[in-house]
């Protein structure tokens, strides 16, 4: 189990982004494969499904291993907070006030390499976005990234021409950076701080701080991107239903 | 409201600028799919345009930072609800058409 500190920076409005607490969770998965010296290291899929609006304040990851075999290990991660308020301090009766926010499963492995240039495979597609991200023209800043998302401040992004989709979906597309500083900082260490209770802290604390934790950005970006909605024509969105 | 994500190969590139292509097929009874992919970009924004190699067209220039630049790092699947800034910009919306009356 890990204790968690769920920024006030990584919010849509009032409520925790999305793809910041992933960002918890999969920062949580890699500790805890560092801990118990587990030989999968990289998370190789996620599935999760989100119950109710984290808020900023306290929050708890609990990770139970279902399976180990040798080439996957496939973990159970919840995210809880306490209700009505959750920064107190004092949980008493954690299995009374706890509420579930998010469940989700992991599956961890050792993944291969991306293929070398030239080398056949079937994921080195063409990118499907058409412009070069260094030959953007950034002097203006890029486009607008939206006040609500209380991080706007720490990246920038600009709209590009992509691969149009020929089967009447909708399709969008941008460049993403992070800018640095504090928040980017707080993003890609996910401010986890290990339990006191667990007996898992007697062993190396050390080990599990140097745990690599770049892949816990990938889903991050992932629920950053454009709803379906919005990417529809002024006057064709669809209205309340 | 739920969301899978596929990692594609150890993240081991030094980059912070990423490439989003967000798709959606359909949208119906306040909910949407979504697939996004997530590539690792060979360059920070506005850094630098790709060089062309000697006697490079430049087609082929595009092809290449296309095929072997950008890195395909990730791919999510989601299930979204409409949201509520959405909902009120369609409220609004109406409003101006005059579709919708205040009362």
């Amino acid at each position: 189990m890990f204790d968690v500190d769920v920024s006030p920076t990584w919010c849509v409005g009032s409520v925790a982004h999305g793809g910041y607490l992933l960002c918890i969770t999969t920062d949580a998965v890699l500790r805890h494969q560092a801990l118990v010296g587990s030989a999968h290291h990289d998370p190789a899929h996620l599935t999760s499904q989100f119950f109710s609006a984290t808020v900023p304040g306290k929050a708890q990851v609990e990770i139970q291993v279902v399976s180990t075999t040798k080439r996957w290990t496939r973990l159970d991660v919840d995210l809880y907070q306490w209700s009505p308020d959750a920064n107190t301090s004092t949980f008493t009766s954690p299995d009374n006030q706890r509420i579930l926010r998010i469940r989700s499963h992991y599956l961890v492995t050792t993944l291969p390499e991306h293929p070398e240039a030239g080398v056949l495979n079937y994921l080195s597609r063409p990118c499907p976005l058409l412009e070069h991200p260094g030959g953007i023209q950034m002097s203006d800043g890029g486009d607008e990234v939206p006040a609500k998302l209380r991080f706007h401040q720490g990246l920038r992004w600009k709209i590009v021409d992509k691969v149009e989709p020929n089967d009447g979906s909708l399709a969008w597309a941008c460049w993403i950076e992070m800018k640095g500083g504090e928040e980017v900082d707080q993003l890609s260490s996910a401010s986890l701080s290990l339990s006191r209770s667990l007996a898992l802290c007697s062993l190396s604390r050390a080990q599990a701080d140097s745990v690599p934790s770049l892949a816990a950005l990938v889903p991050f970006f992932a629920d950053v991107a454009k709803n379906g909605p919005e990417m529809l024509p002024d006057g064709l969105r669809p209205g309340p239903s | 409201m739920s969301l899978s994500l596929d990692f594609k190969s150890k993240f081991r590139y030094g980059t912070r600028t990423f490439g989003l292509y967000s798709t959606t097929k359909t949208i119906h009874d306040g909910r949407h799919d979504l697939t996004v992919e997530v590539w690792a970009g060979p360059a920070d924004l506005g850094a630098r345009k790709p060089e062309a190699r000697e006697g490079e067209l430049d087609e082929d220039r595009v092809a290449r930072w296309r095929r072997e630049g950008a890195r395909l790092v990730g791919v999510s699947t989601q299930v979204r609800l409409l949201s509520l800034s959405l909902i009120l910009d369609s409220l609004r919306h109406a409003l101006r058409q005059g579709l919708l009356t205040r009362s």
